[in-house]
């Protein structure tokens, strides 16, 4: 409510305040000389500044209702930001001790090979058609014959 | 002056139909390490080989692969951890 933002706190209990005075100077202090003269115009006034204020003073409790949960939430969030932090922190350590691990076993095939592969070597040979059909492979490349174009597939999908 | 006095009673009034939302969760940025692209798979690159040099190879490729579904591995991971922790607040 943009009125309980713009307006002090104590102008809105003012407001109310005004409101009650003049609701019990208009209808119960009638017997005063000064009251008895304006009877009406205090009575409607002050009838409008205590409904403005009930009104103003329900939107202040509901104010005060919100920034409690405003707070709460803000706290809310600052946790789960710092468990979020903590699960980054162990996802990355996770991931740095896997890749070493994965490359460590690599590491260990690639000396098996040398150790107990290499002695194939001179009654191994690699025919050429293999060695282009891997490197097709690995660039996920398809030999230059009986593949459709990417539209063709598409359209066969 | 009527006017003006409506035009006071109605922002008075209206103003309770303003509604603001003053916090909101922001879903975390995942590390940085995730977000590496995988490696490109090594080729032969010649006519002739060994047959231990191709198979080096080919092991290399393998090995690649496993660190590339390690990472992915840990992207779903970071995701459901995230997002629990995310849905947690907006409870």
């Amino acid at each position: 409510m943009w009125i309980i933002n713009w307006l002090p706190e104590a102008v809105v209990h003012l407001i109310f305040l005004a409101g009650i005075v003049g609701t019990i100077a208009g209808f119960v202090l009638g017997f005063i000389p000064f009251v008895s003269k304006y009877k009406l115009p205090i009575q409607i006034i002050s009838l409008l500044l205590l409904s403005l204020g009930v009104y103003l003073e329900g939107g202040l409790a509901e104010k005060a209702k919100w920034e409690l949960r405003v707070k709460k939430m803000e706290a809310r969030i600052a946790a789960a930001e710092a468990e979020g932090q903590k699960v980054n922190t162990v996802i990355v350590e996770k991931i740095v001790t896997e890749k070493e691990y994965i490359r460590l076993k690599g590491q260990k095939v690639v000396e098996y090979i040398d150790r107990e592969v290499k002695v194939f070597d001179s009654n191994c040979t690699v025919p050429e058609v293999a060695i282009k059909a891997h490197d097709m492979s690995a660039e996920n490349e398809a030999p230059p014959t009986g593949i459709p174009s990417v539209s063709q597939y598409e359209n066969r999908l | 002056m009527k006017k003006l006095l409506l035009f006071c009673v109605a922002s008075v009034f209206l103003s309770g139909c303003a509604t603001t939302v003053p916090v909101s969760a922001k879903f975390p940025e995942a590390p940085e390490m995730l977000l590496v692209e995988c490696d490109k798979l090594d080729k032969i690159g010649k006519d002739k080989v060994y047959f231990s040099e191709f198979l080096t190879t080919v092991v290399g490729n393998y090995n690649k692969y496993h660190v590339c579904a390690a990472q992915n591995a840990m992207w779903k991971e970071w995701y459901i951890k995230q997002k629990e922790i995310f849905d947690k607040v907006s409870e």
